[in-house]
């Protein structure tokens, strides 16, 4: 009984039908998404999801945006996200790309969602990366859709856009692609690190260049036929830091308020974070903060990275935060990254710290410490710390 | 329109000559003329008997006609040996004619003496001898050139694309020259050909964009950039021009926009992320200078109306030359009047006290003194000490050294009750001037 009205939905979401016909079946459908039993039977029926695909482009707007609303609810779903990029006959990343690149298309943002929700889970991430860059407009395409304010002619904010991009930040081949020192695609999103307009833009891009900062290169090093040494070099930090992309100042730039330095200070620091005017706002959301704090803390890991970041004085910066700052989590970050930077060099000892071992039972008393830290407030980090470096050498 | 164009030889006129031949015209009398004049001289036999022999030919038609008529009363049929003796006769005719014409040497060629100046005119020959300069109304209209150009730009007979092309090509040439203004000009009658040509018309539109840079026209140069990529998308030279000319003109977002647009085109393209990188600085720099300025302002202008607060709160009353209704003072009303007092504004000193320009006033001679920088926690009599005290010279009108320091009166003047008030030269001057009979004018307690 219940196959017969499935098989009847399928022929009432035919893309020749009836106008009237056609809207109320796809707002039924639409309805089925947001009930668990309903998007696991739409999920298993491939032709219905093909079904609505080829709706999403019905001359009648509200048939096309009931479609877009079901595809969203059936992406969210792990499985869903399945059986859609699963389809034989018609391919969603293209689609999907497609209804993106036309900038008459009202349903962007929705185009966005599916695609963000697509790949999100890792293992389907790989695939939906595969397919953009096999298409026509890969990611450096996209990236420059999104770099354009108002690409869309008929509202779409297109700022999901950018979420889905942070998810390929979590491929190491989307990282390399992004950061490829030939093309020129993370620069673009620089300039979206302090979009006040959207708090999802925002926190996408920064995740990105988050995400970037960690990306090292496994190379093997064969000393010998016995020993091969796994080393992993930071190669992209000494690019990110330099004037190519210069990232150290804006990633401070969120983290610093207004101007309280005197003269000789301010024409220490980097151009961007001088003499900032009185009514400069911190960024506000935590979270963002927490990203902003341990991208810099990675990019600290190397003793070069370091340096740089002692010759551009951001100690001032991160001290007048320190002051600031209220979330605990933060002021933690905070405080690992200060202490990096005002040791000197002998103190650290080490040239990368990344490739430091931690052995498990000291790693699991820092853990305790931090989390002692965030919920009682007091810093005892100095003696935990000392006591480390005692046993490390 | 034409006139100033000059062309440079080249072996399509022949060509355009040999048009006029077949479609049989003689547009008027003086074209012809031109060509007579224009040739004979450089290759007599050739182009003169080139011309004339088709002038010949049509001659020929028309006096075959009037002969016939004349001569042979209309009649058509003929056998063959009377055709040939009528053409032989005929043919003589026409020799005698035009050995009639006159075996005169050619006058209107070019002398030993004028050669150079001719030739210097001449389309054919001249280089570009204009002046970068000169408008066009000011070139000097060679019929021949005229001519030419007419031949070459008339869309009667030439396709709007071949026009536009030679538009395009003479504008090239012009470049070439440095004759930039020229070069604008051809490109823009290439452009009002319409034609639909995209491609061409995108480079007409960079070319001239090309002129315009030379010119300093960065504006100009950028329009016409914007249309070239308009109608072909994928034009990168129009694309960096318009980055190069956008930096020249310090718009730092537009040579973002451009570069952005050039590196979607070509993103391993380094000359143009250097460019947006030298941009990005050179913006992030007068944005700082911009801050800072604001910043100096600010401390400038809190720094002042400290000041204001403070000698306001201290009690001392300002008086003013013209009645005003408000209470608030600006900075202005504290400039000193007095030319000697002038630069030495009131402020305060490194410990925070007040410091006055101070003026005295000799009544009995008329004279006065400054004394530029008078603490306020000083008392009179120190000063007076110093100007008028053993070890100081007498003024030079004191002729009588009367003024000594125990003589000495102090008085202020009561503005309002127009009274002299007695001061004791044991006070410092914060007491004085807080004597609420005690105005200061302009700036400078007197």
């Amino acid at each position: 009984m219940l196959m017969d009205t499935v098989n009847e939905l399928v022929q009432l979401l035919a893309a020749d039908g009836r106008i009237d016909v056609k809207s109320a079946a796809c707002m039924t459908a639409a309805q089925l998404t947001g009930t668990p039993e309903g998007l696991s039977l739409l999920t298993s029926r491939a032709d219905i999801l093909t079904a609505i695909l080829h709706l999403i482009r019905d001359s009648e707007i509200y048939t096309s945006k009931d479609a877009m609303r079901a595809l969203i609810n059936i992406s969210a779903e792990e499985s869903g996200a399945e059986g859609l990029l699963a389809l034989k006959d018609v391919d969603i990343t293209a689609e999907m790309v497609k209804c993106i690149e036309d900038t008459e298309y009202p349903h962007a943002d929705f185009a966005c969602g599916i695609l963000a929700n697509l790949s999100k889970p890792k293992h389907l991430c790989q695939r939906v990366f595969d397919r953009i860059t096999d298409g026509p407009t890969k990611l450096e395409g996209l990236v420059y859709i999104l770099s354009q304010i108002d690409y869309n002619k008929k509202g779409a904010k297109l700022h999901l856009l950018a979420s889905f991009i942070s998810n390929f930040s979590q491929l190491a081949a989307g990282r390399r692609q992004m950061m490829d020192k030939d093309g020129f695609v993370l620069q673009r999103l620089l300039s979206f690190m302090d979009y006040k307009e959207s708090k999802g833009r925002r926190m996408s891009i920064i995740a990105t260049v988050h995400n970037c900062c960690f990306e090292k290169i496994w190379m093997l090093w064969s000393l010998s036929r016995v020993y091969t040494l796994i080393v992993n070099i930071t190669e992209y930090h000494p690019w990110l830091m330099g004037e190519d992309v210069d990232l150290v100042p804006r990633l401070l730039l969120p983290l610093a308020g207004p101007d309280t330095f005197n003269e000789e200070e301010n024409d220490s620091l980097p151009f961007d974070l001088q003499y900032l005017p009185d009514d400069k706002e911190r960024e506000p959301d935590p979270e963002i903060r927490k990203l902003l704090l341990e991208a810099l803390m990675q990019l600290c890991i190397t003793r070069a990275g370091r340096e740089v970041m002692r010759k551009q004085n951001i100690y001032l910066i991160l001290r007048e935060h320190h002051k600031w700052e209220e979330d605990r989590h933060c002021i933690m970050l905070n405080e690992d990254l200060v202490n990096l930077l005002i040791r000197t060099e002998d103190e650290i000892g080490v040239e990368d710290l990344s490739s430091v071992e931690v052995p498990p039972d000291m790693a699991r008393k820092f853990v305790e410490h931090d989390m002692e830290f965030l919920m009682t407030g007091s810093s005892d980090l100095n003696s935990l710390t000392e006591a480390m470096v005692e046993e490390l050498k | 329109q034409h006139s100033a164009l000059y062309i440079f030889p080249r072996c399509e006129l022949l060509f355009h000559e040999s048009k006029i031949e077949e479609k049989n015209q003689w547009p008027n009398t003086t074209r012809v003329t031109i060509h007579y004049n224009c040739y004979t001289h450089l290759e007599e036999e050739k182009y003169c008997s080139k011309v004339v022999k088709t002038r010949e030919t049509s001659m020929a038609e028309e006096w075959k006609d009037k002969v016939i008529q004349e001569k042979l009363g209309g009649k058509k049929d003929w056998t063959d040996e009377e055709r040939a003796e009528l053409c032989r006769q005929l043919d003589e005719e026409l020799e005698s004619h035009i050995d009639a014409m006159g075996k005169t040497r050619y006058k209107g060629g070019w002398t030993e003496e004028n050669w150079k100046e001719q030739m210097a005119e001449h389309p054919l020959f001249a280089p570009y001898i204009q002046e970068e300069g000169a408008t066009q109304a000011e070139a000097p209209i060679n019929p021949l050139s005229e001519g030419l150009a007419q031949l070459k730009f008339d869309p009667d007979h030439n396709t709007p694309e071949e026009v536009a092309q030679n538009y395009k090509e003479e504008g090239v040439l012009q470049f070439k020259y440095k004759k930039y203004r020229l070069a604008v000009a051809n490109f823009s009658e290439g452009l009002k050909q319409k034609c639909s040509d995209y491609d061409l018309n995108a480079q007409l539109h960079n070319n001239r964009a090309a002129a315009h840079c030379h010119l300093g026209n960065y504006r100009s140069a950028i329009k016409d950039c914007e249309k070239a990529v308009e109608l072909k998308t994928d034009y990168l030279k129009a694309v960096v021009r318009a980055v190069d000319c956008a930096t020249k003109l310090n718009s730092w977002d537009e040579v973002f926009h451009w570069c952005d647009r050039g590196l979607r085109l070509d993103p391993t393209n380094q000359k143009l992320k250097t460019d947006r990188l030298t941009a990005l600085k050179e913006k992030k720099l007068l944005e700082r200078n911009a801050r800072k300025m604001a910043r100096d302002e600010n401390k400038k202008a809190t720094e002042e109306q400290n000041l204001i607060n403070a000698i306001k709160n201290s009690g001392v009353q300002l008086g003013s030359t013209v009645l005003k209704g408000s209470s608030s003072i600006s900075l202005s009303d504290l400039e000193p009047c007095h030319p000697a007092a002038q630069g030495s504004r009131v402020h305060f000193n490194e410990s925070g006290e007040l410091v006055w320009p101070v003026m005295l006033l000799y009544p009995e001679h008329h004279e006065t003194d400054i004394i530029q920088e008078f603490p306020e926690s000083d008392h009179i009599i120190d000063h007076l000490e110093v100007i008028f005290g053993k070890e100081a010279a007498p003024a030079p009108w004191d002729t009588e050294h009367k003024y000594q320091v125990n003589n000495l009166h102090v008085f202020f003047e009561d503005k309002e009750k127009t009274k002299l008030c007695k001061v004791d030269p044991n006070q410092t001057l914060q007491q004085v001037l807080r004597d609420p009979r005690y105005h200061v004018l302009g700036g400078t307690p007197g």
